[in-house]
């Protein structure tokens, strides 16, 4: 965003992504900006083909093979897109760690947790094994895992899925990188262990001075967790903000659509209808000249539909991609008494 | 139509009954003895008509086994479960929408013949007409007719899970189970399809029984929450009354862990520990592991679904016997 502060950590310069499909081309990223700075946690929401997982994917260089990746990703100053497979191999895990949705995809099922917390710190950290046991250990108790010493030898069946999915935090800030992305953490978890995971992952972050970006579709998740939020919608980011503001005072439709349709509702008559966002997401196949939200949108005017509206600021440190924003709303009497 | 749908049921009478429900499975062998899982131990509840009964509860809570129990996919060990005053002929008055949608619908056959069978199996309608009727469903859950021809991998997430209730809604049933309708839907979608089940239940007298493991969900859909721990209930009371005064531990526990869309109220208070084992329940009160106002006697005494006010049943020994002292100093 744009108001200054520290050097950005990690910063995204028109990112685009796009996959050749039978009869064209399939974009997932539009152009997307986002910076990231030391420490910061950061949310990116989206639904399904938002392209929040490809952006993801993309900075770490484990795109398909197929994909066309264009634009920077600038990581400390280099720009990840130009290395090699090589040079990427000890950025993943060693600067930028990785946690995504299913801990048993990101664990070996038959070496023990203790081999696979071990390895990045003898490979990454050049530790010798009893240097890596010691601190692997160290590593458990950090994500709570008691009785760390005798559990390395266990295997990842043995453990719960919160369980396993705080190994893979462990593992994933092992070697301590300044950034960590995690990729819908915690949506295969229970509501009582998804509070666990989160609390986690923002407590050793925090402690650890890493920065944060959580992807999810879930807006309660993120709220709970982001210092700022990046709404995206078609490959594309359609407002930042930071969080308490963003969730106070949407200025995107979308945004303010999809907080519509999560809100609790009192006593709604049997006969109404809960708020809801007509039709479906775009066909990235095929996406529209102009604003990709528009056909949805009720707040779209006509030329909403022809040209596509950039990224720009907005109040303090907000940006929004919109021809007719929500009007801002200042405190009401009813906020400040909450 | 069967005898028992002749019937018209008095207005207070539920449309659905389930009495002391047990389900039991075996589990896997330790020790040379088998474990007998109670998946289900006991649940009783009651489904008024036209009402929708939301359950809550987390993996291995027992609430898809209610679920299948209630459409006959699990045998009861010991209870009843009684449909408009019958135990027979449940087929086809309750019928079952899953949560995946893909694979609840058979990927070789067309839309029109998954719609069909139910008509032709029940005998619902004569052969000549069931193209008309499957027709009126796709209309009736929002779906182009000509849809019919098409095949499930050819549909989005939400048309699947439009096509899988009016398969639900062939046989004209009374009852509806939803287990997880939503939870593989997107947020843009989920609301559409909760105000097509709204819709539905209003036009066609439907009761539903709404499982989600998503307390903002079930908040927008029942009208009685019923939240479930370790194969019981917990606690049960009217929509507003359990979400503005949850009197059970864990339900005032899941309620603070459950992410919301609000900042400002800071992190999310998770619950300790983790939900048992339903193959090696604790003792006594099956929370008190990782209840914050256990005492001593909760892991040895049975605990009871026992009155909290109106249409509000808590199983909590400790919280009951608060309520006794609030309402006895008023």
């Amino acid at each position: 965003m744009s108001a200054p502060g520290p050097d950005p950590l990690l910063e995204l310069r028109d990112l685009r992504v796009r996959f050749a499909v039978p009869g064209g081309a399939l974009s997932a990223v539009n152009g997307v900006d986002l910076v990231v700075r030391p420490g910061e946690a950061v949310g990116v929401v989206g639904e399904s083909g938002s392209g929040k997982s490809a952006t993801c994917l993309a900075i770490l260089g484990l795109h398909p093979r197929t994909a066309q990746v264009s634009g920077s990703v600038v990581f400390q100053g280099r720009d990840l897109l130009t290395l090699s497979d090589r040079a990427m191999r000890s950025v993943r895990g060693r600067e930028i760690g990785l946690v995504y949705q299913d801990p048993m995809a990101a664990l070996n099922p038959v070496r023990s947790i203790g081999a696979q917390l071990r390895e990045p710190l003898m490979l990454h950290q050049g530790m010798t094994r009893r240097q890596a046991n010691e601190r692997a250990a160290e590593l458990l108790a950090q994500v709570g895992i008691y009785n760390p010493a005798r559990q390395l030898a266990a295997h990842p069946h043995e453990f719960s899925g919160g369980m396993r999915q705080r190994i893979v935090i462990a593992m994933a800030v092992a070697c301590r990188p300044p950034l960590l992305l995690a990729d819908e953490p915690t949506t295969a978890l229970d509501v009582s262990v998804q509070a666990q995971v989160l609390d986690l992952l923002a407590e050793l972050t925090r402690d650890l001075g890493i920065a944060l970006v959580l992807i999810s579709h879930d807006l309660s998740v993120v709220s709970s967790v982001a210092d700022r939020v990046a709404v995206m919608y078609a490959g594309q980011v359609v407002e930042r903000s930071p969080a308490i503001s963003l969730f106070e005072d949407p200025r995107h439709p979308y945004t303010a659509a999809l907080l519509d349709s999560i809100s609790e509702v009192d006593d709604l008559p049997p006969d109404a209808l809960l708020p809801t966002i007509p039709g479906s997401p775009p066909d990235l196949r095929a996406l529209p000249a102009g604003c990709p939200f528009a056909p949805r949108c009720p707040r779209a005017q006509e030329h909403c539909v022809r040209e596509p509206p950039s990224l720009t600021p907005d109040l303090s440190d907000r940006d929004v991609a919109c021809w007719h924003p929500v009007p801002a709303r200042n405190a009401s009497p009813l906020k400040v008494a909450r | 139509m069967s005898s028992s749908t002749h019937l018209r049921t008095a207005d207070d009478e539920p449309v659905l009954e389930v009495r002391d429900a047990v389900v039991t499975f075996r589990g896997r062998r330790a020790l040379g003895k088998r474990a007998v899982v109670r998946a289900l131990d006991g649940v009783s509840l009651t489904l008024p008509r036209g009402a929708t009964l939301g359950i809550v509860g987390e993996s291995g809570s027992g609430k898809s086994t209610l679920a299948r129990s209630i459409v006959g996919l699990e045998k009861l060990r010991s209870g009843s479960i009684t449909v408009a005053g019958s135990a027979e002929a449940r087929g086809r008055a309750v019928q079952m929408i899953f949560q995946d949608s893909l694979n609840s619908l058979n990927p070789q056959r067309t839309i029109g013949s998954t719609l069909g069978e139910p008509l032709i199996v029940h005998k619902l309608r004569p052969r000549n007409e069931v193209r008309d009727r499957v027709a009126e469903l796709l209309e009736t859950v929002g779906l182009d007719p000509d849809l019919a021809t098409r095949r499930p991998l050819q549909l989005s997430g939400g048309q699947r899970q439009r096509v899988n209730i009016a398969r639900a809604l062939a046989t004209e049933p009374k009852v509806i189970i939803a287990d997880e309708p939503t939870s593989a839907l997107d947020v843009s979608l989920r609301g559409q399809i909760l105000n097509l089940l709204r819709r539905l239940q209003r036009e066609q007298d439907l009761s539903y029984i709404f499982i989600s493991h998503d307390l903002g969900v079930v908040s927008q859909i029942s009208d009685l929450v019923a939240v479930m721990y370790l194969g019981r209930i917990a606690e049960t009371a009217p929509r507003a009354e359990i979400y503005a005064r949850p009197r059970h531990p864990y339900t005032r526990a899941l309620l603070g862990a459950a992410a919301t869309p609000d900042p400002r109220r800071g992190r999310v208070a998770p619950i300790p520990g983790e939900p048992p084992s339903p193959a090696d329940p604790p003792s006594g009160c099956g929370f008190h592991p990782r209840c914050p106002e256990a005492l001593p006697s909760c892991a040895q005494n049975e605990v009871f679904l026992e009155p909290a006010g109106p249409g509000h049943l808590v199983s909590c020994p400790v919280v009951l016997s608060r309520v006794e002292r609030e309402s006895s100093t008023v």
